[in-house]
């Protein structure tokens, strides 16, 4: 079967002050394909999926749509051509139920011409529902529902808005591997009815598991389109995206025998912890996985005072550690880098080097009397910080919201490493974060434990937490199931799922 | 989602949605729409008052003398005042209503102990511990309590605080009986300038150091943007808006005695337009030089602004019904103006 070119994209140029998002890029998407699209943070891959959804326009190029030039001036205008984006964090209203989120935007069912005929609406809506595997009752309200469902719910309404191109950006990054298997299928359907999709991530095994051809972008131009089958593994893939071999990240030496930084006990706390009990010790690079939902964000939020516990004790160098509140914990010498940047993370109003230096204003005082911020030293700070971790900033001064969310996250990295805490929760340190900002993050982890800092990595990225820590917790609904030294995948898994059928773990072990 | 989210949903809460892109220069290289508009929201209200300006000067002869400016600058000194206080509330994401009645019932405290009292010193110590004291209440509720800061503080203001200015007036104005020199802040002169105004610049300039320069103007601009990173990035929430709340209250304080000085009077009944006078400062200001966020530099261009319409329209001779519908069509007009400098959504 020959695939037909559904979206061509030519000569598309787009310029931000001082950066070159898009530099005469050439593009194009057939129909029934799964095409991949890699790069750094700053590729311009954001850029080139917004113009696409009509939230910004190109300084030059062209876009066709099934071989007719179209113009994108807004999500509308793309829908109607059947663009259709499903972001990272899906834009759903929280407030209400999935059912109303599913059909929001798309014309619905009517009596006579005027009251919505919600009996239609609703079977319209488990169709699509049912298509993608969404088991949520479709009233529920969307805030009470996991990113998982959250994203099938965003892939549900695309399916009624009738889809012909799917735009899916990092659609696993807030999946268990499980999900992320039932969205495979989904996908699979999808381009068996001829839709195309293209997927943007930077988890490379997935471009392997899940695409037909891959295109490779690099500061803002494409290097390469390929069929994925003809690339010789995810090492050419990475060297394609990074220009250069990257490093394996050394895993640091076993740190039990140092003495415990963090000792805590029986910890519990809604809505899921209960009886968490384990040692941290210094300079130690501790994981902490398990599936979403397990309660490893809820844990970190107990150690951080951001809740409180309903029991159970913790120690901090052998004194008594109960934080009120995160202020109190940065007060003790922790730092906290949240799963969630936009929501949890950046104050995106304010400038980058406000950013950085707001977990130790203290600090910049310029005398003891007066809390005035130096300005000097502030800058001082914040450029060492800004070259250390080789952030890309035209601008220091300029909002956070304008950097790729890798060069977001190494500023909230900068955050804790300027509050200088000794005991750090990285919650998702690498999501949605580029391969090369990703190496960079993993080394200055094992740069911090040399140092002697205690680090506790939150992550769902299996090869992550084998690769960056020797010993791993598994947290299984709220309690932690397993103390895993010399982690790998299967031992990881098994503890993950618990009583599974045997079959799940065998076939995601094999993938893996 | 902490409360300081939801507080300024009604007016306030586009700010923190989307950054403005277009900070940092970045207005320039936009083609198209996008320049115009960053512009548009930047200098629009700067070039909409250069328009207005020049209409005055043309119809009225008076306008463009200097004497008649040095007239706006202390007629706007009060209203400066209780916007610039306002401006702090609104950069932590707060709502103060009560501001208005604030003003006025610190007015009538000051009237009140200086006629007992017969000490002009105690007098504005009370009318503005009373004010200050009230924005601390008024924190208080909002943050532990929880409860939505635009009900808090209409609550506090339009009844409460009305109603005390009546209670301890007696019958709504107390206008004789104040010591010596009560109405000297109000009506003296240092170096030429009325300390009115010396008041002004020095409450603008204290406000615009501790906003732009101290950590507490540093995390009130952290907790107007984004609690929730705020919170977890070791800033006490509480603490900060409870903070953002007193200094409202305290520049109430200000304006009333101000206000009670510079007529020789306290009235109950006296706040007039000032509290939709004070947001529609702020707003002016948002809408100057910054594409959408509050500054105190914008707002005391707002209050001259304000002053300069109101000065220019009178001397045109526009009714002050007009001038009322006017001021609220320039009130829609900035925010409308400030909006044109965020993202569109």
């Amino acid at each position: 079967m020959t695939q037909q070119t559904f979206l061509q994209v030519a000569g598309m140029t787009k310029a931000f002050p001082g950066v070159q998002a898009l530099d005469d890029v050439d593009f194009e998407v057939r129909a029934g394909e799964v095409h991949g699209l890699v790069g750094p943070n700053g590729a311009g891959k954001s850029t080139l999926i917004k113009i696409l959804a009509g939230v910004e326009r190109q300084d030059a190029g062209t876009i066709r749509v099934a071989g007719e030039q179209v113009e994108l001036h807004s999500a509308e205008d793309a829908w109607r051509h059947g663009l259709v984006f499903i972001h990272q964090e899906p834009q759903l209203v929280h407030r209400l139920s999935v059912l109303e989120n599913i059909t929001l935007g798309v014309p619905r069912a009517r009596r006579a011409g005027v009251l919505l005929d919600w009996p239609a609406i609703r079977k319209q809506a488990q169709a699509v529902a049912d298509r993608v595997g969404l088991d949520a009752p479709l009233d529920a309200e969307v805030a009470t529902l996991g990113a998982a469902q959250q994203g099938l719910i965003a892939i549900a309404r695309a399916l009624l808005l009738d889809a012909r191109l799917l735009v899916l950006d990092e659609p696993t990054a807030m999946l268990t591997d499980v999900e992320i298997q039932r969205l495979y299928g989904v996908i699979t359907d999808l381009v068996a009815d001829g839709v195309a999709v293209v997927y943007v991530s930077h988890r490379l095994e997935e471009i392997f598991q899940v695409t037909q051809r891959v295109t490779v972008m690099r500061n803002g131009c494409v290097v390469t389109t390929r069929r994925t089958a003809d690339l010789n593994g995810e090492d050419e893939l990475v060297a394609l995206i990074a220009g250069q071999a990257v490093a394996a990240v050394d895993v640091a030496p076993s740190a039990r025998t140092r003495p415990v930084l963090l000792r805590v006990r029986d910890l519990c706390g809604p809505p899921r912890v209960s009886n968490v009990t384990f040692d941290l010790h210094e300079g130690e690079v501790l994981g902490l996985t398990g599936l979403v939902g397990a309660g490893r964000s809820e844990l970190a939020m107990l150690l951080f005072g951001a809740e409180r516990p309903t029991g159970g004790t913790m120690e901090l160098s052998g004194e008594t550690f109960a934080p009120r509140s995160p202020a109190d914990a940065i007060g003790r010498g922790l730092a906290f880098l949240a799963e969630d940047r936009r929501a949890d993370g950046g104050v995106m109003t304010m400038s980058v080097r406000q950013n950085i230096t707001l977990s130790n204003l203290k600090a910049l005082r310029a005398s003891r009397l007066f809390p005035f911020i130096n300005g000097r030293r502030e800058r001082q700070t914040t450029n060492d910080l800004i070259r250390r971790l080789s952030v890309k900033v035209a601008n220091p001064d300029g909002t956070l919201a304008v950097l790729s969310g890798g060069n977001q996250q190494k500023v909230l990295i900068g955050r804790a490493l300027n509050a200088d805490a000794k005991l750090m929760i990285f919650d998702e340190p690498t999501h949605g974060v580029d391969v090369r900002s990703r190496a960079e993050i993993y080394r200055l982890i094992g740069e911090l434990a040399e140092q002697g800092k205690a680090v506790l990595v939150i992550s769902s990225d299996l090869k992550e937490v084998i690769d960056l820590c020797p010993r791993v917790l598994v947290m299984r609904e709220g309690q932690l199931v397993a103390d895993v030294e010399t982690p790998d995948e299967s031992k990881l898994l098994t503890h993950a799922y618990g009583h599974r059928p045997r079959h799940v773990q065998a076939a995601l072990v094999q993938e893996a | 989602m902490t409360t300081g989210a939801t507080a300024g949903d009604p007016v306030t809460s586009p700010d923190r949605a989307a950054a403005p892109p277009e900070e940092g220069g970045a207005a320039r290289a936009r083609p198209g729409g996008h320049r115009v508009r960053a512009l548009m929201s930047r200098y629009g209200t700067i070039i909409f008052v250069l328009g207005v300006m020049a209409y005055f000067s043309l119809s009225a002869e008076h306008f463009l003398a200097a004497g008649n400016f040095k007239n706006i600058a202390v007629a706007v000194a009060p209203l400066a005042v209780l916007a610039a206080g306002l401006t702090v509330c609104l950069v932590a994401g707060d709502f103060d209503l009560s501001i208005a009645n604030n003003a006025i019932l610190a007015a009538v405290v000051a009237a009140k102990v200086g006629v007992e009292n017969d000490t002009v010193l105690w007098a504005f110590a009370a009318g503005i511990a009373t004010a200050v004291a009230v924005g601390f209440v008024n924190g208080l509720v909002v943050t532990k309590l929880g409860v939505n800061p635009f009900i808090a503080t209409l609550a506090m203001g339009l009844f409460i605080l009305q109603g005390l200015g009546f209670v301890l007036s007696d019958t709504g104005t107390i206008s004789s009986g104040m010591p010596e020199g009560f109405n000297s802040l109000g009506n003296d002169s240092f170096l030429g300038i009325r300390l009115l105004l010396w008041v002004a610049v020095g409450v603008l300039a204290v406000l615009w150091a501790v906003l732009n320069h101290t950590e507490l103007g540093r995390r009130m601009d952290a907790v107007g943007g984004n609690p929730s990173a705020s919170r977890l990035a070791g800033i006490r929430l509480d603490r900060t808006r409870i903070a953002a709340f007193t200094i409202s209250g305290l520049c109430a304080g200000i304006t009333g005695i101000l206000i009670a000085s510079e007529f020789n009077l306290a009235n109950a009944n006296g706040q007039g337009t000032l509290l939709l006078d004070a947001f529609t400062a702020a707003f002016i200001g948002s809408a100057t030089l910054s594409a959408g966020r509050f500054h105190i530099v914008g707002t005391a261009f707002g209050a001259l602004v304000l002053g300069m319409l109101t000065n220019g329209m009178t001397l045109v001779g526009v009714s002050s019904d007009y001038q009322s519908i006017y001021k609220g069509a320039i009130l829609i007009g900035a925010v409308a103006f400030a909006a044109l400098g965020r993202e569109r959504r």
